[in-house]
C-alpha cells in the first residue's frame, strides 16, 4: 500500500474534522448543502495547505473553527426564524445574537470548569483532613506559603506527628 | 416558506459577503469555491469567505431570489458531480446595481467632505 504524502494526510485529517463539524449544522441546511460543503472545503483546505508548515495548518484550523461557529450561529437562527437576513441591519442583529450565543456558551463552559475544579479541590482537601491530622498536613506543606500559614495556626507539633515526620509517614 | 420581496430597497443595504457574491456572479455563473476565490481576488484578500459562511449566504440569497441554481456545467472535464453552479437573477442584478450606486454616493459624499482624495483628472 503506497504511503501518503504528509500534506495529503493532513488534508484528509482536516476533511474528516470538517465532516464531523458539518454534522452539527441544522438538518435542513445539512441536507441541502452537505455534499457541496464537503467538496468546497476540500478545495479550500487544499489551497490553504499548499504552503507547508505548522503555520498554514494552524491558520486553517482557526479559520475552520471560526467559520463553523459563525455558520452554526446563523444557520440555527435561520432554521428557527423566518427573518430574511440579507440587509446590514438584520445581519447586525443576527451577528450580535450569534456572538452572544457563542460568548454565553464559552462563559458557561468556563464557569463549569471553574466549579468542577473547585469541587475537586474541596473533595481533595476533605479527603486529606479525613485521613490526616491538621498538624500532619501543615507539616507536609511547610515548604509552601500556605503550609507556613497552616503551621502557624496549628501551633506546636504533637510528639507522634513529629515522629511520623521523621520517618516520612506524613500526608502526601 | 419565506415570502420573496421584489422591492430592491427592502433588501438594501447588503452585507459585504452578499454584495461581493453578487458581484462575483455578475459576469458568469460559478460554483462555490470559484465564488470564494473570486471574492478574495476582488477584495485583495480582505474578505475571505469560509465554506460555511458562503453557503449560509447562498441559502438566504436563493430564498430571496437573488441567485438561482444553474443546470449547466461549464467545465465538464474538471467538474465534480456534487458541485452546483449558481447564477445571478434579474432581481439580484438590480439589487447589486442599487447597492453599488448607494456605495458610490457614499464615496462621493466622503470626497465632498475631503475624507477621501479627489478622483484623478487625467492630467
Amino acid at each position: 500500500m503506497p504511503t501518503q504524502h504528509p500534506r495529503q494526510r493532513l488534508l484528509n485529517g482536516f476533511c474528516r474534522l470538517h465532516r464531523l463539524l458539518v454534522r452539527a449544522y441544522p438538518a435542513q441546511f445539512r441536507q441541502e448543502f452537505r455534499d457541496e460543503l464537503i467538496v468546497t472545503y476540500r478545495d479550500y483546505a487544499s489551497d490553504r495547505l499548499r504552503d507547508d508548515g505548522l503555520g498554514a495548518a494552524i491558520s486553517l484550523l482557526l479559520s475552520t473553527i471560526g467559520d463553523w461557529l459563525h455558520t452554526l450561529g446563523t444557520a440555527r437562527r435561520d432554521a428557527s426564524t423566518t427573518v430574511l437576513c440579507l440587509t446590514g441591519r438584520d445581519t447586525r442583529v443576527a451577528a450580535f445574537a450569534g456572538e452572544q450565543t457563542v460568548a454565553l456558551l464559552l462563559a458557561s463552559l468556563g464557569v463549569l470548569l471553574m466549579l468542577t475544579g473547585w469541587v475537586q479541590w474541596v473533595r481533595h482537601e476533605a479527603d486529606l483532613f479525613r485521613h490526616y491530622s491538621y498538624q500532619e498536613i501543615a507539616l507536609n506543606r511547610s515548604g509552601t506559603e500556605r503550609g507556613r500559614v497552616l503551621m502557624k495556626r496549628a501551633g506546636p507539633m504533637l510528639p507522634s506527628t513529629q515522629q511520623g515526620a521523621k520517618t516520612g509517614q506524613v500526608a502526601p | 416558506m419565506t415570502p420573496r420581496t421584489t422591492d430592491v430597497d427592502d433588501l438594501l443595504p447588503l452585507t459585504p459577503p452578499v454584495f461581493h457574491i453578487l458581484v462575483a456572479l455578475s459576469d458568469r455563473e460559478r460554483h462555490g469555491y470559484s465564488i470564494m476565490r473570486q471574492v478574495s481576488v476582488e477584495t485583495d484578500g480582505r474578505l475571505a469567505l469560509g465554506p460555511g459562511t458562503l453557503y449560509g449566504c447562498l441559502k438566504r440569497m436563493l430564498t430571496a431570489g437573488l441567485v438561482e441554481e444553474s443546470d449547466e456545467r461549464p467545465d465538464p472535464e474538471l467538474d465534480d458531480e456534487r458541485r452546483r453552479y449558481y447564477r445571478i437573477t434579474d432581481l439580484g442584478a438590480r439589487v447589486v446595481r442599487a447597492e453599488a450606486k448607494r456605495l458610490s454616493e457614499a464615496v462621493s459624499a466622503a470626497r465632498a467632505k475631503r475624507l477621501l482624495p479627489r478622483k484623478a483628472t487625467g492630467e
